[in-house]
């Protein structure tokens, strides 16, 4: 029971996360803020997984030598969800590189960052209706 | 008489729960972007030593070196980057 309340706890803090990067990405006006809150929706997204592949009293998915493995099958925890992450861990930092890249070009182009001054910009809104 | 074992179990994960949680809210509410893209490692390393606890060490390594070192230095970069005052006719030269 004791360690039931680090799973949940682990659950409640990537819904918190995925919560703090939506409302990052949705109401905050700098650009750089919100590809920041796109990083943590990652970032809760991973740990949910994460979460759901634990095991109460369990040991890391490691066999060493001196092991049974009846009992390392009975307490080892999930390991293909920990396979899938790693790689979405490197692939969301390679979506957050290229995002960052855009967003220099952007302010190369205009100048500003603002994501309502960008929307308000009348080049831009030309540059659209041709 | 308090078990010392089960109190560090419980308040370890949740110390660093909060870590990660106000780490990125403190991160967001920053005004000079340069101290944002730096308190954004204090999140990626919680998380990061979230995953040790829940009993995935290789994926905690792999967070540790992306969410702690590589993100914000990428943030930082592109943060001075923003800071000159852009050259526009360089740019449109050459698209």
């Amino acid at each position: 029971m004791a360690i039931e309340i680090v799973q949940c706890g682990a659950l409640i803090t990537a819904a918190l996360l995925m919560i703090i990067g939506l409302v990052a990405l949705v109401y905050l006006d700098n650009v750089l803020k919100k590809i920041i809150g796109a990083a943590f929706i990652g970032d809760g997204v991973n740990l949910l997984i994460i979460a759901l592949g634990y095991r109460v009293n369990g040991i890391p998915y490691i066999f060493l030598q001196n092991m049974d493995v009846n009992s390392f099958l009975g307490q080892a925890s999930y390991p293909l969800p920990f396979a899938l992450v790693l790689t979405s861990i490197v692939i969301g930092a390679s979506t957050l590189a290229v995002m960052l890249a855009l967003a220099v070009v952007l302010y190369k182009r205009n100048g500003t960052l603002s994501a309502t001054a960008l929307l308000n910009d009348k080049k831009l809104g030309e540059e659209n209706n041709e | 008489m308090i078990d010392v074992n089960i109190l560090v179990q419980n308040a370890v994960p949740l110390a660093l729960y909060v870590f990660a949680i106000l780490g990125a809210i403190v991160a967001l509410m920053q005004k000079d972007l340069l101290k944002m893209a730096v308190l954004t490692s204090v999140s990626g390393f919680a998380v990061a030593a979230i995953f040790q606890v829940l009993l995935a060490p290789d994926v905690a390594l792999t967070q540790a070196v992306v969410g702690a070192a590589i993100i914000p230095t990428l943030v930082g970069l592109s943060v001075l980057k923003t800071r000159e005052p852009p050259v526009t006719e360089d740019v449109e030269g050459d698209s």
